[in-house]
């Protein structure tokens, strides 16, 4: 057993003591040296090292139709980026920029402009932006010194131009500046991740490491179906040719609960070449405000019905053709004889319906048409909606307002307006907000319910007795359809000049309605700006509404609801398709 | 002058506590090592889901692409000879229940 003395214990304590204090002193030293002289150049060093924090771009959120059908998405494109190599020659930067071109396709200038930014030393250069990934894949495979890879997304739309005004669109950049791209950008955005980028191998690399990951954003399902879309934009464009017409438009609505399931507007764009500028990124459906003419007829009759001002088989003398009213004359499109309050509307004359509304206050006119939700926006989930032109009553001239009124001028719709109050007659006297977005966009807006605009009964009499005779035989019949029942109303306004202060001879045309009567399936709205020859909303506009109506029931599986044509067969079965 | 004798239970009770402190740093870096590779797995099985995943939606995009109405009409009419349907042709499904 080994045994230890104090003296000898005591010894080797202070020597130890010593060698630890003289450490201690060495190691102290040292950290003046490191942390106090050489502060500067190893703050410079770090900074040196970490070069750089570079944003995540997140997965951006699908666009979809109301089938899941992919309307917007994006893929993985990343971008290739270079960064200066420390001891590396003029020529070896070439070499590298020359592999580069080889592997991207880069032009002489892309060459010419990142060796400019390598020689002045510039920290990051793009060199390619938005590559498909087997491109990067084929760039990191080349093993380059100082060529990275900065991740990001790239949208794509597989549907072209379908669709284009409500999806918006969104260019390399990212820039958006329409449609739902552009109303839900804060939910599809997702959030940016960071991650930041160290030299290594004594600057002649670089590593990154992700310090925030990014968060992908949300879906937004639409309640547009892809083939009604297809279907309403193949007709619309068939239509605007046909008549020559300047620009046209097509809505059509689920009327129950207010769903748009296609909305088009001619001329239009390619989403894929957007940002687009002009005429063709206007969307029409819900920006343009015109003068509706006879479509506001729906409004005029509602009013006078709801307030028992006039009986349906009431006689009034049209056979003048024209009328005079506070120093303007109104006159109708063919003269016509005595016509009843019914005829008065199924022949959209205008000398009837004028005779008929004077028997309404000014105040008592101007509170159903804000009740039917004109000169207010609708609430569509879409940017930029016009909300038309309304005056208030105390601006309305006592002598001629109401009359000019009555028949749709003086007053300015767009053409979701004008649906929207078609679709009080299809909802039984309840209007009900028009809506794009069926899920991932939830809003305060959407906890309003419809509203009553007019009683059930008036909305059923005038349908009955008025607007699905406009369709059978007034001035909508190129509308009527081959076994399906349908209401309508025609509108021709004349379009005024600001420039000679005058109306002329271009006209507006539209044409609006719902079908079947019984439960409708879709209202729609077509409205083409200043059809050539054939100018009637009646000669340009029912015939779309047929067409297209006559496909969209097939599509949806609509059992015919009146007697068909000889040889069509019907059969029994339990289920239907759904819109 | 002390002389101090270190006995054999002490150094078998100091040798059993390093015994102790031996096995359970052993345990320890096992563990560590053995969590950081369950984590490198699990990294790597993560990018692999993320792969497959953007594969999907490529194939998602391709679909639909394929699937553009304007396409398939154009196909079904030009290629295949599709013909619309005579009303006559058409049975239709009369639902009864609510629709």
């Amino acid at each position: 057993m080994r045994t230890f003395h104090e003296s000898d214990i005591r010894r080797r304590v202070k020597v130890l003591s010593f060698i630890l204090a003289g450490w201690g002193v060495i190691v102290a030293a040292r950290l003046v040296q490191v942390q106090v002289l050489g502060h500067a150049r190893a703050k410079e060093a770090v900074l040196n090292q970490a070069r750089s924090r570079v944003k995540i771009e997140p997965r951006r959120g699908n666009i979809l139709d109301r089938s899941g059908e992919i309307l917007a998405c994006s893929l993985p494109a990343p971008s290739v980026a270079i960064r200066p190599v420390d001891k590396e020659t003029p020529a070896q930067e070439r070499d590298k920029v020359l592999k580069l071109k080889r592997a991207l396709g880069l032009s002489e200038s892309d060459v010419a402009r990142i060796l400019g930014r390598l020689r002045d030393d510039a920290v990051y250069t793009y060199v390619k932006e938005k590559i498909p990934e087997e491109a990067a894949a084929l760039v990191m495979g080349l093993k380059l010194p100082g060529v990275e890879l900065e991740a990001g997304t790239r949208r794509h739309y597989p549907h072209g131009p379908l669709a284009s005004h409500i999806i918006g669109g969104m260019n390399l950049s990212g820039e958006i500046l329409a449609g739902i791209e552009s109303r839900y950008d804060a939910i599809l955005r997702g959030q940016e991740g960071e991650q930041i980028t160290y030299r290594v191998r004594g600057g002649r690399g670089y590593q990154s490491r992700v310090i925030k990951s990014p968060v992908p954003g949300k879906d937004i399902t639409l309640t547009i179906d892809a083939t009604i879309q297809y279907i309403v934009e193949k007709e619309l464009a068939k239509a605007v040719t046909e008549h020559g017409a300047k620009w046209g438009t097509v809505i059509v609505m689920d009327p129950p609960s207010g769903e748009i399931l296609a909305m088009a507007s001619l001329p239009a764009y390619d989403v894929k070449d957007f940002p687009v500028t002009g005429e063709v990124r206007m969307n029409r459906a819900i920006e343009a405000g015109y003068e509706p003419g006879s479509t506001f007829k729906l409004v005029t009759a509602a009013a006078a019905r709801e307030r028992n001002r006039v009986g349906f088989s009431e006689l009034f003398d049209c056979s003048a053709g024209s009328i005079r009213v506070g120093g303007t004359t109104i006159t109708d499109h063919e003269r016509e004889h005595i016509l009843s309050f019914s005829q008065v509307l199924i022949k959209s004359s205008n000398v009837g319906t004028v005779l008929f509304a004077q028997r309404l206050t000014i105040p008592e006119f101007h509170e159903t048409i804000k009740a039917f939700g004109f000169g207010a926006k609708t609430g569509i989930e879409l940017p930029a909606e016009a909300k038309g032109s309304v005056k208030p009553p105390e601006e309305w001239n006592k002598k001629n307002s109401l009359a000019h009124f009555a028949i749709g001028y003086e007053v300015r719709v767009t053409a979701i307006q004008t649906l929207t109050s078609m679709n009080v007659y299809a909802k039984g006297g309840l209007r009900v907000r028009p809506h794009v977005v069926k899920s991932g966009g939830a809003s305060a807006e959407d906890a309003d319910g419809p509203a009553r605009v007019i009683s059930e009964k008036t909305a059923a009499d005038l349908v009955e007795r008025v607007f699905s005779h406009v369709v059978e035989e007034g001035t909508g019949k190129n509308s009527r359809l081959d076994g399906y029942s349908a209401a309508g109303k025609t509108g021709t306004a004349q379009k005024w000049d600001n420039a000679i202060g005058a109306y002329t001879r271009e006209y507006t045309a539209s044409f609006v309605g719902f079908t079947p009567l019984d439960r409708p399936r879709l209202s729609m709205i077509v409205v083409l700006d200043e059809p050539k020859e054939l100018y009637y909303g009646g000669q340009a506009c029912a015939p779309v509404f047929k067409d297209i109506a006559r496909q969209v029931l097939r599509f949806l599986r609509v059992p015919p609801d009146r007697r068909l044509p000889p040889k069509v067969l019907t059969a029994e079965v339990n289920h239907g398709r759904k819109p | 002058m002390v002389r101090r004798k270190w006995n054999l239970k002490g150094i078998a009770a100091g040798a059993a506590l390093a015994t102790a402190a031996i096995g359970i740093l052993t345990f320890y870096i096992w563990y560590q090592t053995e969590s950081v590779k369950l984590g490198l797995d699990i990294g790597k099985n993560e990018g692999r889901i993320r792969e497959i995943e953007e594969s999907i939606e490529a194939l998602e995009l391709r679909k639909a692409t394929l699937l553009n109405p304007g396409r398939v009409e154009k196909i079904a009419r030009e290629s295949l000879g599709l013909v619309d349907p005579a009303d006559e042709d058409i049975v239709y499904q009369r639902s009864n229940g609510p629709r």
